[in-house]
């Protein structure tokens, strides 16, 4: 079992745990009777480039959930990856304005009832294509805030949407590793950090981990051997004759304190966002450049 | 991380412990003989009373008021005989010993005429008792070497685990590496050797301390109302004394104990009140591992040395030198031997202090004194493995010079109605952070991101003036006033540090006290205490990136003395902390100035002690601490991992004749807080590009994210702990010797170390792991 990943303080337990065997020579594991109760568990990121913003309530749990048999489905994401949704919240958020909307629960709204767990407020098309009191206008550079009321307990967060001068997607490009570049133009981003992601030919799936860098990059891809560009961590699948898309993506602190951290092995991850009372997080991006690109040799 | 000892590492240390505990087998000469004899006056022939002993030996002798000896179980062979008396000259005899047969000697000492030292007699009074009739000052707790000696320890007698026994310290656990004083973290209590500043005083983890018992002489703990003399911490300061030996000749002793050996040797210098002393300690399981099981087996040591010397100067001044140098180093070699410590790669990691000062003293006739300190002290810890190129290191070194002035105005030079006094402190601070994580140690431990490197150099420090008047008006009430101005440019901060206490007698037996001050402090120990163990610090001096620590303080108390060696003291305190530090995280090891996390909050508690420091057969305290403690860091309060409410000892020692002694140490405490679990969740991800959630896969460490509950409010529980221990003292061939058994935890307490949550079973496994089990350790201690 791993107590801890700091390498020091692992150093120093064994250690003192040698010590001790070393005094006594027995086992030194004292049972204890504690148990674990259900908490609150916030997933949510605001994303102006989306027309609805999706909370996800599900409550933390005692054991690793039995996923035998279950068939995962988009509908209803939570109850069918293992998870306990919770149901029946309130779920508000707020502009810096003071506008508010008060989210819907897919699983209020859908005939089928799918979507446990699964909140939605409006942001785009106008208020008469959201369901009542569940529209917000969203605005890059403005700071909301959450409120969650739940069975579980109550939460709060706040997010600073980025914002970016301009926001772009270039046209497709045919280069060569080896010889060609791809710079990224001046957009004028604000924000905490900055995700590089690779996608497939379809545009959605990550080829390798996207890069987490608390400044922009600008050297997307660079004619060289180092590795000081953007992409160079997929240079190894990077395969001529196919095509892909270089993403750059605009996060918040919070965002980008708790994925970034996701390649972190030290890093504890919900203490390092604004969000209280539930694990999990509460934050915002803004893709702020897409560029498809076809290798070629 | 493994919860068995390898067998083989078993079997080392069982060897370790036998031969600890082993016998001390004193080998007989096979045949001896004896000598008899007479010593008498050269010139008149009248008997003389001398003391006679013989080489080779340590066999001594007194002859009786008729002039005869006998000396026993002399070996066989050539013997010197040497007789001293008062007012004669040594006279030295050689004769031939036969096995089984009495020589018979006549020996005629011959008279010389002596000059008497100039005796000065030092009255015995406890440090308590002085305390009581002295001025308005800070409360101290003293703690002898023989006080020391017959408190039981894990092996050998520890000078500050003892201290943690004192009323207002506290440890957090057997394994904890610094003291809490009061409510306040552990960089707020200053540990010093002879005045030097000793960063990290802890060997294995809080285990031992840096210093060598046989080379203490008392220890004294202020834990409140420190007069303006005393900055750079907050909350508390231990001072530990050298012991001085200024007995003719060499003289020594040799420890052996479970854990290490000791050797001391010291004695007299050819100087006017001149003294000197070395003494160098180190654990041994490593090198008999070697011997038992093979090179690296238990590939851990801590070593110390220790070298002290005094002399008085013209002007009857004292000069005082001290230097110490330790070293604790782990160091697995093999992949094999790594395994043993949960890892399988070579690693190296190290710790250790250095320092050295020199401190001066000289009286300005009958009214002043001047006093003179220089004084450097470091502190390093190193982890690297060359395996994956990881590397963490922290160095801090502080060169400080300081000195006071004295003065004592109106009344008799005895009984002044004013001291005067102040000073000056001039502190030069160097730290360096190295940090270097690869991208194979991150792998290695569950990561895939190459962290930046990080080096910060820090050169900071601070200057500082102070003066203050102890006066007098009447016999009792006295009052200490004091300001002390505090200057660290780094930090841009300048601060005026008020610092007053005032005393009242009722009379002989019972004081009233009352003292106020702020404090500042200018170095900190960034680890996060919410961490049950804490093996080293890494330590940060303030600059434009890490604030100075402030804090204020009200005591009030009274002191009530019975009989001339007992005392009742009882002092509450309040306590308020600003700017304090810690890293972000708990858990993760990379430190940076710019992102420690600011806080402060209070600390409110009462000490209580009942003492008695008896000359008879029984010594002993009963020290009890009430303690609350509430940090805040935004909206955030929480009580510090360290918040314990009560804490009770009882600690005794009874010599019994003048062979044995028996002590003995119970403590219970009410447990301190810590983080709990909320249980397990699965950490979604947002994929901005799709603007969609995505489940972590059923295989992924991203569905075992751990939930926490707000942070310390559960707590463990209760500790118990009975220790007890005997020695038996005697006397062979001239030396004197201390066999000894410790018996720490006897009831075989579990008492709670720290939880681990095991996400990876279903449902998950809260465990915990114990401190010291029962212990038994044996020693012996042969001083000459």
């Amino acid at each position: 079992m791993c107590l801890t990943r700091d390498p020091i303080a692992r150093a120093a337990l064994t250690a003192a745990i040698a010590a001790t065997s070393f005094a006594a020579a027995c086992d030194v594991e004292v049972p204890t009777g504690a148990t674990v109760e259900p908490g609150l568990v916030v997933f949510g990121v605001l994303n102006p480039g989306s027309t609805e913003q999706v909370i996800l309530l599900m409550a933390s749990r005692a054991a690793v959930p039995d996923t035998t048999g279950l068939v995962f489905n988009s509908d209803d994401p939570i109850v069918t990856s293992g998870e306990t949704p919770v149901i029946g919240a309130r779920v508000v958020l707020y502009a810096p304005n003071g506008d508010s909307a008060v989210a819907v629960e897919d699983r209020a709204r859908r005939p089928d009832r799918f979507g446990a767990g699964v909140y939605r407020v409006w942001t785009a098309g106008g208020a008469s294509s959201a369901p009542a009191g569940a529209y917000l206008t969203m605005t890059t550079g403005q700071t909301y805030r959450l409120r969650v009321a739940s069975s579980y307990g109550e939460a709060t967060a706040s997010a600073r949407v980025p914002s970016a001068d301009r926001v772009l997607t270039g046209a497709t490009r045919v280069i060569s590793v080896a010889r060609d570049s791809v710079i990224l133009p001046v957009l004028g981003a604000r924000a905490s950090g900055f995700i590089y992601s690779l996608r497939g030919s379809n545009g959605t799936q990550n080829i390798g981990d996207p890069q987490y860098r608390r400044t922009i990059e600008p050297r997307l891809v660079v004619p060289s051997a180092t590795d000081d560009w953007a992409f160079a961590f997929a240079r190894e699948r990077l395969v001529a004759g196919s095509r892909y898309t270089l993403t750059v993506t605009a996060a918040d602190t919070n965002y980008f304190e708790y994925y970034g951290a996701q390649a972190d092995p030290f890093a504890d991850r919900t203490g390092r966002t604004n969000l209280r009372g539930a694990a999990g997080v509460f934050g915002a991006t803004l893709t702020i450049y897409t560029q498809p690109i076809t290798l070629i040799p | 991380m493994p919860n068995e000892l390898h067998p083989r590492l078993f079997g080392a240390l069982a060897l370790v412990t036998c031969v600890s505990i082993a016998p001390v087998a004193i080998a007989q000469a096979p045949t001896t003989g004896r000598i008899v004899g007479t010593v008498t006056d050269a010139s008149s022939g009248i008997a003389v009373r001398a003391t006679i002993s013989v080489a080779p030996g340590a066999r001594t002798a007194r002859s009786d008021s008729a002039g005869r000896f006998v000396l026993r179980d002399v070996p066989a062979g050539q013997a010197v005989v040497t007789a001293n008396a008062f007012g004669f000259r040594a006279e030295r005899v050689t004769v031939r010993v036969e096995a089984g047969q009495e020589a018979t000697i006549a020996i005629a000492l011959h008279t010389v005429p002596r000059t008497l030292d100039a005796v000065r007699t030092v009255e015995t009074a406890t440090a308590e008792a002085i305390q009581a009739r002295a001025p308005a000052g800070p409360s101290v707790t003293s703690m002898t070497a023989r006080e020391l000696a017959s408190i039981p320890a894990v092996g050998e007698r520890d000078v500050l685990r003892a201290a943690a026994l004192l009323p207002g310290i506290s440890a957090r656990n057997d394994f904890w590496a610094g003291f809490n004083v009061r409510g306040g973290e552990s960089d707020q209590t200053q540990v010093r050797l002879d005045g030097l500043p000793v960063f990290s005083p802890f060997h294995l983890g809080g285990l031992f301390s840096t210093f060598i018992a046989e080379a203490v002489s008392d220890v004294d703990a202020r834990v409140g109302a420190l007069p303006a003399s005393y900055g750079g911490r907050l909350s508390g300061v231990l001072d530990v004394t050298s012991a001085e030996d200024a007995r003719g000749g060499v003289h020594g002793a040799i420890d052996l104990s479970a854990v290490s050996a000791t050797a001391k040797l010291g004695g007299a210098l050819p100087l006017p009140g001149g003294s000197w002393s070395v003494a160098a300690r180190r654990t041994y399981a490593d090198a008999l591992a070697d011997l038992v099981v093979g090179d690296g087996a238990f590939p851990y040591h801590f070593q110390d040395a220790q070298l002290h010397g005094a002399m008085r100067t013209p002007g009857n001044g004292t000069l005082r030198v001290t230097a110490y140098t330790g070293l604790d180093l782990l160091q697995p070699t093999t992949s094999e031997d790594a395994d043993t410590f949960g890892g399988n790669d070579a690693f190296r990691f190290d710790w250790g202090n250095r320092l050295a000062g020199l401190s001066f003293r000289q009286p300005l006739g009958a009214r002043g004194e001047l006093v003179q300190r220089v004084a450097y002290s470091a502190f390093h810890t190193s982890y690297s493995d060359d395996s994956t190129g990881m590397r963490l290191a922290n160095t801090i070194a502080e060169a400080r010079l300081s000195g006071e002035l004295a003065a004592r105005v109106g009344g008799t030079p005895d009984s002044a109605q004013h001291t005067l006094r102040a000073g000056y402190e001039v502190s030069r601070l160097r730290t360096k952070y190295d940090e270097h994580i690869t991208a194979a140690a991150a792998g290695d431990i569950g990561g895939a991101l190459i962290i930046a490197d990080t080096l910060v150099r820090q050169r900071s420090g601070v200057r500082a003036v102070f003066a203050e008047d102890l006066w007098v008006p009447v016999s009792w009430a006295s009052v200490r006033a004091g300001v002390r101005v505090e200057d660290v440019p780094t930090a841009s901060w300048r601060g005026v540090l008020p610092r007053i206490s005032a005393k009242l007698r009722a009379n002989d037996a019972l004081a009233f006290t009352l003292a106020s001050g702020r404090y500042a402090q200018w170095v900190h120990a960034v680890r996060n205490e919410d961490l049950p163990i804490r093996i080293v610090d890494i330590w940060f001096a303030s600059d434009g990136a890490t604030p100075v620590s402030t804090g204020t303080e009200l005591v009030g108390g009274t002191e009530y003395r019975f009989g001339a060696r007992s005392l009742v003291r009882v002092e509450g305190y309040t306590k308020k902390f600003s700017d304090l530090l810690e890293p972000q995280s708990t858990v993760d090891p990379r430190l940076r100035p710019s992102q420690l996390r600011r806080f402060g909050g209070t600390s409110r508690g009462l000490d209580v002690l009942v003492r008695h420091a008896g000359e008879g057969p029984f010594s002993g305290w009963i020290s009890y601490t009430y303690g609350r403690s509430i940090r805040e860091q935004g909206s955030e309060r929480y009580y510090p991992a360290h918040d314990r409410r009560h804490d009770a000892n009882v600690v005794a020692s009874y010599r019994l004749g003048e062979r044995y002694t028996f002590g003995g140490r119970l403590g219970i405490a009410t447990g301190t807080p810590y983080t709990g679990f909320g249980g397990t969740y699965s950490r979604w991800f947002y994929d901005p590009v799709a603007r969609r959630w995505r489940v972590p896969s059923s295989t992924s460490n991203d569905r075992n994210e751990q939930v926490r509950t707000p942070r310390n409010v559960e707590r463990y529980p209760t500790y118990r702990r009975l220790d007890l221990s005997a020695h038996r003292t005697s006397r062979v061939r001239g030396a004197e010797v201390d066999a000894f058994l410790n018996l720490v935890n006897v009831l075989n307490q579990r008492n709670v170390l720290l939880y681990a949550f095991d996400t990876e079973q279903s449902p998950p496994r809260v465990r915990g792991f114990s401190q010291l089990p029962f212990l038994p350790t044996i020693g012996a201690r042969v001083a000459f």
